[in-house]
């Protein structure tokens, strides 16, 4: 399975091929098993040597005790010719002619000088001379000898008493000499028999350690078999679009999700070049970015896509991807996820033209209603000011029904005109706005303030406010929307002096301002329609007014992301509530 | 006397809309001041009148322009801004004489280096007062270039 891409690091980590824990473990013991046998085997040869040797010491060392022994018995029972040492062991070699033992008497002064020592004997009596107790050796053509001291006794000295000799003096020495083949013969099936136990030994042990290995190798190809089966049924049962694509771009695999989302069976799509599925006009594209992408490292972003169905229908997907690697790290391919996004897409594209309509529709709107106006004052104009000329000139010159109705027609020309001139106001919240700034709330009321000052003076009014926070807004309209709320307030007393009290409160996602009246107050089944344009609740001769006033300040609280509504009871004063957004984005 | 009629006092307004072409005659009538008003219905005319060309040879030198904003053929603004690029013709004083209210137009033509903006007022009464300032103070309290 390839390991999953992580990162543009991973390019260039540097592959690892370690061994896994388990293996180590039997490799090791493998290479240490056949040293430790051989170090043992080696060890036992040895000792089985120094065991023969020991054997055929003793051996030698009993029979020269022996021979002096028999000596030392003769010469105590008065035998004088019998002690004489060489005789004793001939005596006794005699008497057992099945021992194949043979004895000299070794002396670099022999007493006859027919038999003089030999090589060995000459360096074996040198080592005697020199304190050795004995002197022993394996020679060619299998033969061991042995030589052990021979020194002058009392018994010698009985006969020998010219004063030649000296007790204890050192004459020379018993030399042994027999075959060591049953020796060696022992020794060596001894040998042959280790190394076959220890042969068994090998044999048994690498086929443990082989026989261990193969199950550890059997158990991970199972694990990775069941992780291999695993990675498969995720890759094909995923209900997202899977396929795999090798070094050419040719896909190599593809689950069941993407068969069904370009309606195609599965052979149809393994062995083409992925881009063979794309829109024409993204076609080539794609094979480049894929061609690319296979050669480089760079991170692999998540991007859209248009792939064509059988049917010419195109998708809008969106599609995920990652480098599939070896276990040494080197890429081998891409695997891409595929999100079908067409609908959704469809719905953003919509949405955005819907947006756009509604905005091109509203700015038309505004345009309109501002040409409208602006046009209409020309004519307007025309028939107020010669209406009124006509009256200059004629009133009181025709009859009394002519003045009235030149009378009417100025009246009429004037309230048309307050009406255009507030459509215009009100057209232009919209059409002739400024830009969201930081804006000192205070200075925007302390400018209304101003602007009403007139009917405040006449009125006698009290106006009070709480501290007013700096707020992002365009001030024009933030002065705008208290004038006219203070405006209204003051024209909607009930007779006694009017008392205003205006204020602020932060909430975490906005400013909401109050402005409390002691007025008329609204009944609540008017709440809604006092904000619409030209809806009035009074007569002019009462309220004079067109009643554009409120739908202006909706319109500000609207395009400032708040809104503005009022809480009040007929004859109990009214509070206006508007709040601004403190977040402007999305608004303009 | 002589000298003083001799010297009349030359306006020429620049309006493309016959009942306010009227309404300024009747307004003119009513104020003190006698003035000679000429009339130019469009931009291309105007600049023609003041630069004495074609039909125009003869035309006197206006001593004020009372100039709408909104003309066929070529608007006040051009009109203004043209007026105020000629050399031989900037020192003469131009008033903005038009329906608009808008504060766009209002900073465009100052811009432009028009002389005073005037919003022509609805009412007749005002529209009379309106003109007869315009007469006192461009004709008696200010001194204009001869």
């Amino acid at each position: 399975m390839a390991a999953q891409d992580d990162g543009p690091g991973a390019a260039r980590r540097a592959p690892a091929l370690r061994m896994p824990f388990p293996y180590r473990v039997i490799a090791a013991l493998g290479v240490l098993w056949a040293p430790v046998l051989l170090m043992m085997f080696y060890s036992n040869s040895r000792s089985a040597a120094r065991h023969a040797q020991e054997m055929m010491r003793q051996q030698a060392a009993s029979f020269v005790t022996v021979v002096l022994a028999s000596r030392c018995w003769e010469s105590a029972s008065g035998g004088v010719h019998a002690v004489e040492p060489g005789s004793v062991a001939q005596r006794i070699l005699d008497s057992e002619p099945n021992l194949l033992v043979r004895v000299h008497l070794a002396s670099w002064n022999p007493v006859r000088a027919a038999s003089p020592a030999d090589a060995w004997e000459s360096k074996a009596l040198l080592s005697l001379k020199q304190g050795s107790r004995e002197q022993w050796g394996l020679q060619g053509g299998g033969a061991f000898r042995y030589i052990a001291p021979l020194r002058v006794d009392s018994g010698c000295l009985s006969c020998h008493k010219d004063g030649s000799y000296r007790a204890g003096e050192l004459l020379g020495g018993v030399g042994i000499a027999f075959s060591a083949d049953p020796y060696l013969a022992a020794q060596d099936a001894e040998i042959r028999g280790l190394g076959f136990r220890y042969a068994l030994m090998g044999l048994v042990g690498f086929s443990g350690l082989v026989m261990s290995a193969r199950r550890l190798l059997r158990e991970d190809a199972g694990k990775e078999a069941a992780i291999r089966q695993r990675y498969q049924m995720l890759f094909e049962e995923a209900p997202v679009a899977y396929h795999e694509i090798g070094l050419d771009g040719v896909v190599v695999a593809v689950n069941r999700a993407e068969c069904k989302l370009l309606g195609l069976e599965r052979e149809a799509i393994i062995g083409r070049p992925v881009w063979d599925f794309v829109a024409p006009r993204q076609r080539e594209m794609s094979r480049e970015n894929v061609q690319a992408k296979l050669a480089g490292a760079a991170p692999l972003p998540v991007f859209e896509r248009q792939y064509a169905l059988a049917g010419g229908t195109l998708l809008t997907l969106e599609i995920h991807e990652n480098r599939m690697r070896d276990p040494n790290g080197v890429v081998v391919g891409i695997r891409s996820a595929m999100l079908d996004i067409t609908g959704r897409k469809e719905k953003e594209e919509e949405l955005a033209r819907r947006t756009a309509e509604l905005a091109r529709s509203n700015a038309e709107l505004e345009q309109f209603a501002y040409v409208a106006s602006h046009d209409l004052q020309e004519p307007l104009r025309m028939v107020s000011s010669y209406t009124q000329l006509l009256a200059r000139r004629y009133q009181g010159k025709l009859d009394r029904d002519a003045d009235d109705f030149i009378g009417f027609a100025v009246d009429g020309a004037a309230r048309m005109s307050r009406l255009i001139n507030d459509l215009l106001d009100y057209s232009r919240v919209g059409s002739r706005k400024g830009e969201f700034r930081p804006t000192s709330a205070g200075a925007a009321f302390d400018t209304a303030m101003a602007n009403v000052r007139a009917s405040i003076e006449e009125s006698s009014a009290v106006v009070r406010h709480s501290p007013l926070p700096a707020v992002d807004a365009d001030p024009v309209q933030l002065t705008q929307i208290f004038q006219n709320l203070l405006g209204n307030a003051i024209k909607f007393r009930n007779g006694a002096r009017p008392e205003i009290m205006v204020a602020c409160e932060e909430t975490p996602e906005e400013w909401r301002f109050a402005v409390r009246d002691n007025g008329i107050g609204i009944d609540p089944k008017h709440a809604d329609r006092i904000f619409q344009v030209f809806q009035r609740l009074h007569s002019n001769r009462q309220y004079p007014g067109t009643g554009i006033g409120l739908a202006i300040c909706k319109k500000i609280a609207e395009r400032h992301g708040g809104r503005i509504w009022v809480v009040s009871q007929p004859g109990q004063g009214a509070t206006f509530h508007f709040t601004i957004r403190k977040k402007k984005e999305g608004l303009r | 006397m002589t000298s003083e009629a001799a010297r009349s006092i030359n306006v020429l307004l620049v309006e493309d809309n016959p009942g306010d072409v009227r309404l300024t005659i009747e307004a003119m009538r009513e104020s003190k001041i006698l003035v000679n008003l000429s009339l130019a219905e469009d931009g291309e005319a105007a600049l023609a009148f003041l630069r004495r060309e074609g039909d125009h040879e003869a035309a006197p030198r206006p001593d004020l322009i009372l100039l709408d904003l909104n003309l066929p053929r070529k608007d006040g603004r051009e009109v203004l801004a043209e007026i105020k690029a000629d050399h031989s013709l900037r020192r003469i004083p131009v008033v903005v004489l038009t329906t608009s209210r808008a504060e766009e137009d209002i900073l465009r033509t100052y811009d432009l280096h028009a002389n005073c903006f005037i919003t022509k007022p609805v009412d007749l009464d005002q529209f009379i007062a309106v003109v007869r300032s315009i007469n006192e103070f461009w004709f008696s309290v200010v001194k204009l270039p001869s």
